[in-house]
């Protein structure tokens, strides 16, 4: 057989596609994500007076009906449609309905854009941020009924968790830019944010112990640090507008100080274990372990540093002194954060076929291409 | 018609308007492609589908990650969207390192029959559909990737030496290699058949 009978054979496996539902439905869960971070953003970046409000609310209203209207009787679910119709002339009772749907659910998208609606008229920064919290708390929901009906759904699960990283994240970043301006504002924001966390570490650590996913589980580890940093950066605004901050205050910057440290003592047993000249498993060049040691040895020395540090922030907190305690928590974050991945980078088993640096050095009889017409291709093409 | 320059189109859309329905012909038009490419790298469809799934995902939080920075913006949607699908299958692989690739039966079943043909025709072409693709899966990850990527996806090789990381010289040797490795394996598979 020639190599251009196999070519013509190879083609015929371009007919294998992903089942057409399957498509369909994802494609659905994507944009209904895609469409809540956009206005999200928009949201947060565009302040409206409340006559544009109130022309954006009818606006994604009919935007909804129609979208929702056209996707229904496209799909020949006429009577559905009607429905759809219906919801917004019935006074909200299908909207209340939505409000216990879970992903999945016929009535989720409207969940997710009746919340986007009532992020867009919040009327200021405070309520905004309380209903960030509150949404950041419903997908944390979500994700434990969706683990509960269907541990399986990976796709979702994780789109949940990136959906209430988002709201920590705004809430966090709205913290931060209102205590810029309005201190007073900013703590009574930053309170918002602080009373949330513990609940949110909370739900987190036991949706990772119910999971046997490694992929989720990694993902809920970030959504974690996500907290952790959201955590920090409100603590930081209240130790420095409220001077009565007392023992509770405490027991936090040293809750997070520990949380700290036993991630590094976590990230170092990895570091460990990982066999000399061999970093990262079985590897099959010399290039690639030297590359994996130095790695290792970067993530072991930044590890003694965060530690000193945390041990310096210790100090700080016995001496009463939150602020400096809680400044040096928000530096160490990211030492902290790049130890974890590196050791779990390194510790991971090796995969079949990771041949970067395998063929480095193999150069031979090559089959003939047009490459110079390809390269031009390549290059229009950016 | 779906050309690079629509999709530097969507990508504006996608950039500067924020339209969703811009990621959507994303989407529709890279999904069937992105899904055929994780097919033959691991064991199943409900994989393929679940890490597919994972890269459409993975490429909107990357975008919203860094609308802001120029830099960063994805400038080849289709070398990035294959590089990161790569990407999430060496992950994969990573937390499955033991299970072995195997091809299903449900591939056979979705390959719609050629009405224009006779039977005959049909029973042939199933057959040696079914041929190569037993013997794609018996070839070595790092041929196989090259050989979905250059002849079932129709990638070009500069594209190619981009999502692997692999040089220009290097994928066309490999590919050669990989040919005359599939070309082997097929022979073989026959010949197995006929002596039974």
């Amino acid at each position: 057989m020639t190599h251009h009978q196999l070519k013509r054979q190879l083609k015929t496996l371009q007919a294998i596609a992903p089942n057409a539902a399957w498509q369909s439905s994802r494609r659905d869960i994507l944009l209904a994500q895609v469409r809540a971070q956009s206005a999200l953003r928009s949201v947060n970046e565009t302040p409206l007076s409340w006559r544009a409000k109130l022309n954006e609310y009818l606006r994604l209203v009919f935007l909804f009906t129609d979208g929702v209207v056209a996707t229904l009787a496209a799909r020949g679910m006429v009577v559905a449609s009607l429905v759809v119709v219906m919801i917004f002339a019935s006074g909200g009772y299908v909207v209340a309905a939505s409000a216990h749907s879970y992903p999945g659910d016929r009535l989720y998208g409207l969940k997710l854009a009746v919340e986007n609606i009532e992020l867009k008229v919040a009327p200021s920064p405070r309520a905004r941020v309380a209903l960030q919290v509150e949404f950041a708390s419903r997908r944390l929901e979500e994700l434990s009924e969706l683990t509960r009906r269907n541990g399986n759904n990976l796709p979702a699960a994780e789109l949940l968790v990136s959906q209430f990283e988002t709201n920590v994240h705004n809430a966090a970043a709205t913290t931060t830019e209102v205590s810029a301006n309005s201190p007073e504002k900013g703590l009574e924001i930053a309170r918002i944010v602080d009373e949330r966390v513990g609940q949110y570490e909370h739900t987190l650590q036991q949706t990772k112990a119910s999971t046997q996913n490694t992929d989720l589980s990694y993902r809920v580890d970030q959504a974690l640090s996500t907290v952790n940093r959201a955590g920090t950066g409100a603590l930081k605004v209240i130790v420095a507008e409220d001077t009565t901050v007392g023992a509770e205050v405490a027991d936090k910057i040293d809750n997070k100080i520990k949380n700290a440290e036993e991630t590094l003592r976590l990230a170092d047993a990895k570091l460990e274990g990982l066999p000399a000249g061999q970093a990262g498993g079985a590897k099959s060049t010399a290039s690639i372990d030297n590359s994996d040691d130095e790695e290792a040895a970067e993530a072991r020395a930044q590890s003694a540093v965060a530690k000193t540090n945390l041990a310096e922030a210790k100090k700080k907190v016995v001496e009463g002194d939150y602020k400096a305690a809680v400044a040096i928590l928000e530096g160490v974050a990211d030492i902290v954060d790049e130890v974890a991945a590196t050791a779990e980078n390194l510790n991971k088993a090796d995969v079949e076929g990771e041949v970067k640096g395998e063929t480095a050095g193999e150069e031979g009889a090559a089959e003939t291409t047009n490459d110079a017409q390809e390269e031009q291709q390549v290059s229009e093409n950016n | 018609m779906y050309t690079i320059w629509h999709e530097k189109v969507l990508l504006h859309r996608l950039y500067e308007e924020r339209d969703p329905e811009a990621f959507g012909e994303l989407y529709d038009e890279y999904a069937p492609k992105i899904y055929r490419y994780v097919y033959f790298k691991v064991s199943g469809a409900t994989e393929a589908e679940d890490l597919t799934a994972e890269v459409f995902l993975k490429t909107w939080e990357y975008v919203q990650r860094h609308t802001g920075d120029t830099t960063k913006r994805i400038g080849n949607f289709r070398a990035f969207v294959y590089r990161l699908a790569r990407n999430i299958v060496v992950d994969y692989y990573r937390n499955r390192a033991e299970r072995e690739l195997l091809a299903d039966t449900e591939a056979m079943e979705r390959v719609p029959a050629p009405e224009h043909k006779n039977v005959a025709a049909s029973v042939s072409l199933n057959f040696d559909m079914h041929l190569v693709e037993q013997a794609l899966k018996s070839l070595k990850d790092d041929y196989r990737e090259l050989v979905i990527l250059k002849y079932i996806e129709g990638l070009s090789t500069v594209e190619i030496a981009r999502i692997t990381d692999k040089s220009k010289g290097a994928v066309r040797v490999t590919l050669h290699r990989a040919l005359n490795a599939l070309r082997e394996e097929m022979e073989k598979i026959e010949n197995n058949s006929k002596s039974k």
